[in-house]
């Protein structure tokens, strides 16, 4: 069994939210946008590099575009061992969760 | 939402040309691409929908904030590389360990005096900045100019004080302190003798808020007879008891005592203030009137200040000619009878000023200062030369390394043929020395720790390196160390890895001309600064040798002073009587000072001189047997005689108060007065000048007057046979007199010699420095030489062949660096003659500084760097020929 930190259940996420659309800039502004976490440009590439060197995320890199002043982008996808550790993740949340009384389920319910 | 690339780019919206390239440099090459092509869409989107200028700031900003991340993703995906390094840089350590010796100890001593410094030059900017307001805190002082003098004074009159603090808003609070005069201190059956205890206003601590242990700061000082103490004297005292309300006697007339009442005790004041009191007491004593001076023209009290923030000093600066005038006019109109502002017309001036607290430690070095104070031109000259002295160890390891491209050329060949770009082989010897630099600190942390009790005990301080103490020390000290190695391996590195492989591999050195000139220029600065200091010890080891030696015009040699013997009071004539039995005292003067102590400059002038006329002259009281006792010569005249009871108004001076009065024909006669008195006293003697100031200063009109009764000290002449036996007859004469007075004596000629510590620890200091460069210089030296004679070793092999003495090739060896040396005492010799000339301007009277003393530098230089090269040259000429050329 892997655990995941939150950081990296977090990216892992996006990156499948994203579907194709999954860049380092797309990812950034999505994270940013739910969390309110603001990773510097050349930031969210540590996070997501540590993944790809996990096995969870893989790239490809596009072709160049003019106004990337001829560099590629990088997209991410996500593995099927990204997978793997997410529903690990998902199924120890929720067993987590499960396993609380009810007096606490209470206490812990949106305000 | 306005870091979306826009479709519909307006003007120029491409990232700039260098902000591209700074990028590639920074971000390491794993996603660099993928990275500046994000840069390059935001910045394209910001810079279109806000403009450029925004782009930029947004551009500055990201790569900010995104260095640490390029940094932790190149060790993340460098790591590899980085282990590499580090091997490779570690074998080349082990591999080469008389050259790694050599680096790292000449890095390590630089540092380790570097560090010294700083500490020192810390402390010493430290000095009174732990007070809350220090930056609102300041003292008044005064400059008083005449005709003929001008002198500065951190005293002030009395009513300033009060005055202040009426007439101006601006001046929150104004304290005064003084010194109160006190024989001992007496708690129950102890007595000690005190000398830091001093008076002060009652609101002292609204402005220097000291940390209270026990009483109320507000109050402490409120009723008459108080007295506040630090926690050591409460210690002294009343060991474990509690030290308020208990009751101090101080013994401060020559039968009569005062008792204190403790209201206060504060934690130790620390080190580093200009003010130490061990005992603070109130201004005025109980039962005693109130007798306040009212005087505008006696200065007794140094004024403390706490001005309003909202005030410049110089605001009330401007004030102060104004005040002078209002309050001391008149004062000063009827005491003289001639109007102050005719008095300011004539020349006169006095120029009140204002010190702020955290400065006066380092800029203020008047005479009548509370304790002796630094001075901020040795911290800037320390600060100079510790940056000497690193400078010469970097430019060291840059010598070393290049030197040594012969040996590595062959490496770097290799690795370019491999592949090796040349970022990575500038990358490997950055590593490399900062690797060497990082053991140096090392070296250098034991170092400090080794000297520092030996550098405290000279230094007077207690100085510590806070590696933990505050946060930023251990980060300055690892960044110390990245910028050192940087800085000591940039020039190897570019060099090194400029080496072009098919050139090196082939074997053809790649040494031209021009590194050769950089290396000698690198040698050369380092002899400059090293033959500098040399001549700079010199010069001051001469100056303090000619400040001990001069004749003074007295006899300094076997001379005791006893201090504080107005306690003797009215019998101190029996006690002269008395102490004049043993047969190894000469002579015996009751005196207020001997040369080397403070007395007061007063004005005086020639009677028939006009009132506004004034001249500063040193004012002391003394019996008929002080010119004996000095030995002082006479020019003219005759000193005081018991006999002639008219000695008693009479004055006798010195040849400096005959010439600068002016006074014409034989002064034997004439008569001289006080600036603000009428009454005239004749001159009956004029003494040969001599030096009652230290050397700093020149020769001051002086005059003395007759004193039988009561004085400050007494001067004792003794014969050197057995000075202990005296010494002990002496005290327990002295105990006869006054059993529960402390006896406290010294000897004129070592309190003479204090007056130049200052230059005593300059010269120490610079003696230091100046063996420490060359040492580190000469490990250079060492080195260099080495690798020379290494990379001529076939030349010397044909040479040897061909019939070369062991000499001639010995010669041939060192006679380059020799040159070097030359070279650098012909640039050192000038700039050290004017540094040192400057120095010795500070000194009324002066050495000349001789062409001996250069020579001598310039030889002792010369000396040590021809044994150092000799050493390496004559191994090299001692080589079998044979050996030399089988290489091939």
């Amino acid at each position: 069994m892997t655990l995941i930190t939150r950081t990296e259940e977090m990216l892992l996420l996006v990156v499948c939210k994203l579907q194709a659309d999954a860049f380092g800039l797309t990812i950034r502004e999505e994270v940013e946008a739910i969390t309110g976490k603001r990773y510097s440009v050349g930031g969210i590439y540590v996070p997501l590099d540590r993944l790809v060197r996990k096995r969870f995320l893989t790239t490809e890199d596009g072709k160049p575009t003019p106004e990337r002043m001829g560099r590629p982008r990088r997209r991410y996808q996500i593995t099927a061992e990204g997978l793997a550790v997410l529903r690990e993740a998902r199924r120890v949340h929720e067993a987590m969760w499960a396993s609380l009384p009810e007096l606490v389920v209470q206490q812990l319910r949106p305000a | 939402m306005n870091e979306h690339p826009s479709t519909t780019p307006r003007g120029p919206t491409l990232l700039p040309r260098w902000a591209e390239r700074l990028l590639r440099l920074v971000i390491p090459a794993y996603h660099r691409d993928i990275v500046i092509g994000d840069f390059a869409e935001l910045y394209r989107a910001i810079a279109a929908s806000q403009g450029r200028g925004r782009a930029l700031w947004w551009y500055w900003g990201q790569v900010l904030k995104s260095t640490p991340a390029f940094v932790s993703t190149s060790v993340y995906f460098g790591g590899d590389m980085l282990r590499n390094y580090l091997t490779i840089a570690f074998r080349n350590l082990r591999r080469h360990k008389g050259y790694a010796f050599l680096n790292i100890s000449g890095l390590a001593l630089g540092i380790a005096c570097c560090l010294l410094i700083l500490l020192y030059v810390q402390d010493e900017r430290a000095y009174d900045r732990f007070y809350e307001q220090a930056d609102q805190i300041y003292r008044v002082a005064i400059q008083e100019v005449t005709p003929t003098s001008d002198e500065l004074y951190p005293m002030t009159p009395y009513p300033l004080a009060a005055t202040l603090v009426q007439d101006y808003p601006e001046v929150v609070h104004a304290t005064r302190v003084g010194q109160r005069r006190a024989f001992a201190v007496v708690y129950e059956d102890q007595s000690f003798n005190e000398t830091r205890i001093h008076r002060a206003d009652s609101n002292f601590f609204e402005i220097f808020a000291l940390p209270f242990v026990a009483g109320d700061p507000k109050t402490a000082l409120k009723e008459p007879s108080s007295v506040v103490i630090t926690a050591s004297i409460a210690k002294k005292y009343f060991g474990e008891d509690d030290p308020m309300g208990k009751v101090l006697d101080v013994k401060d007339g020559i039968t009569s005592s005062t008792p204190f009442t403790v209201t206060g005790v504060v934690e130790d004041l620390p080190a580093q203030t200009h003010f130490h009191f061990d005992l603070l007491t109130t201004f005025f004593r109980a039962g005693r009137p109130r007798r306040t001076q009212q005087s505008w023209f006696g200065y007794g009290v140094y004024t403390y200040l706490l001005l309003d923030q909202q005030q410049p000093p110089e605001v009330l600066e401007a004030k102060f000619p104004e005040m002078l005038q209002r309050y001391g006019g008149p004062q000063f109109e009827e005491d003289r009878g001639i109007s102050l502002d005719d008095h300011l017309a004539a020349g006169n001036a006095y120029h009140y000023f204002m010190q702020p607290l955290p400065d006066i430690h380092l800029r203020s070095n008047m005479g009548w200062e509370i304790e002796p104070n630094g001075n901020i031109t040795y911290v800037y000259l320390f600060t100079a030369i510790a940056f000497f002295i690193l400078l010469i160890a970097c430019v060291n390891y840059m010598n070393l390394a290049t030197a040594r491209s012969a040996g590595r050329a062959r490496e770097i060949g290799v690795r370019k043929v491999m592949g090796s770009h040349r970022r990575q082989l500038i990358a490997q010897i950055l590593i490399e020395s900062v690797l060497m630099t990082g053991l140096a600190f090392v070296a250098a942390l034991v170092l400090v720790e080794a000297v520092k009790p030996a550098f405290n005990a000279f230094t007077g301080k207690a100085l510590e390196v806070g590696y933990f103490s505050t946060g930023t020390v251990a980060p300055a000290l690892l960044g110390s160390v990245l910028v050192i190695g940087i800085l000591a391996g940039s020039y190897p590195a570019f060099f090194l890895s400029a080496f072009r492989p098919v050139v090196v591999l082939k074997g053809a050195g790649s040494f031209g001309p021009s590194r050769t000139a950089l290396r000698n220029g690198l040698v050369v600065f380092q002899f400059v600064i090293s033959i500098a200091l040399l001549v700079g010890t010199f010069v001051i080891q001469g100056q303090m040798d000619f400040m001990l030696n001069k004749k003074l015009g007295f006899d300094k040699e076997h001379v005791v002073v006893i201090e504080k013997a107005w306690a003797l009071g009215d019998q101190s004539n029996v006690f002269k009587q008395e102490v004049l039995k043993h047969t190894s005292v000469v002579s015996v003067a009751m005196a207020d000072a001997v040369p080397g102590n403070l007395i007061a400059e007063l004005f005086m002038a020639p009677d028939s001189a006009a009132r506004s006329v004034q001249h500063n002259v040193l004012v002391m009281e003394a019996d008929h047997d002080y010119v004996q006792t000095l030995g002082l010569e006479m020019a003219q005249g005759r000193p005081f005689d018991v006999a002639m009871v008219t000695d008693s108004m009479a004055v006798v001076v010195n040849e400096a108060l005959v010439e600068v009065m002016g006074l014409k024909g034989n002064p034997i006669g004439q008569h001289i007065r006080f600036a603000s008195d009428d009454t005239a006293y004749p001159i009956i003697g004029v003494i040969k000048d001599f030096h009652f100031k230290s050397l700093h200063d020149q020769i001051e009109p002086y005059a003395v007057f007759i004193e039988d009764g009561v004085t400050d000290r007494s001067a004792i002449r003794i014969r050197s046979d057995d000075v202990p036996g005296t010494l002990a007859y002496l005290k327990e004469t002295w105990e006869t007199f006054v059993p529960d007075r402390p006896f406290v004596y010294s000897f004129l000629e070592q309190d003479l010699a204090a007056l130049y510590r200052a230059e005593e620890q300059t010269r120490t200091i610079f003696g230091g420095f100046s063996l420490l460069a060359i040492v580190i210089a000469c490990l250079g030296l060492f080195g260099l030489s080495a690798f020379i004679a290494e990379q001529r070793t076939k030349e010397i092999g044909v040479r040897k062949v061909l019939g070369a003495t062991m000499g001639g090739i010995v010669l041939l060896l060192s006679k380059d660096f020799l040159k070097l040396v030359g070279l650098a005492f012909v640039v050192a010799a000038p700039v050290a003659y004017l540094v040192m000339d400057r120095w010795l301007q500070g000194f009324a009277y002066h050495v000349e500084i001789s062409w001996r003393i250069f020579l001598i530098a310039g030889l002792t230089a010369l000396v040590i760097a021809m044994l150092t090269v000799s050493y390496q040259s004559i191994r090299a000429a001692r080589v079998n020929p044979v050996e030399a050329l089988r290489y091939e």
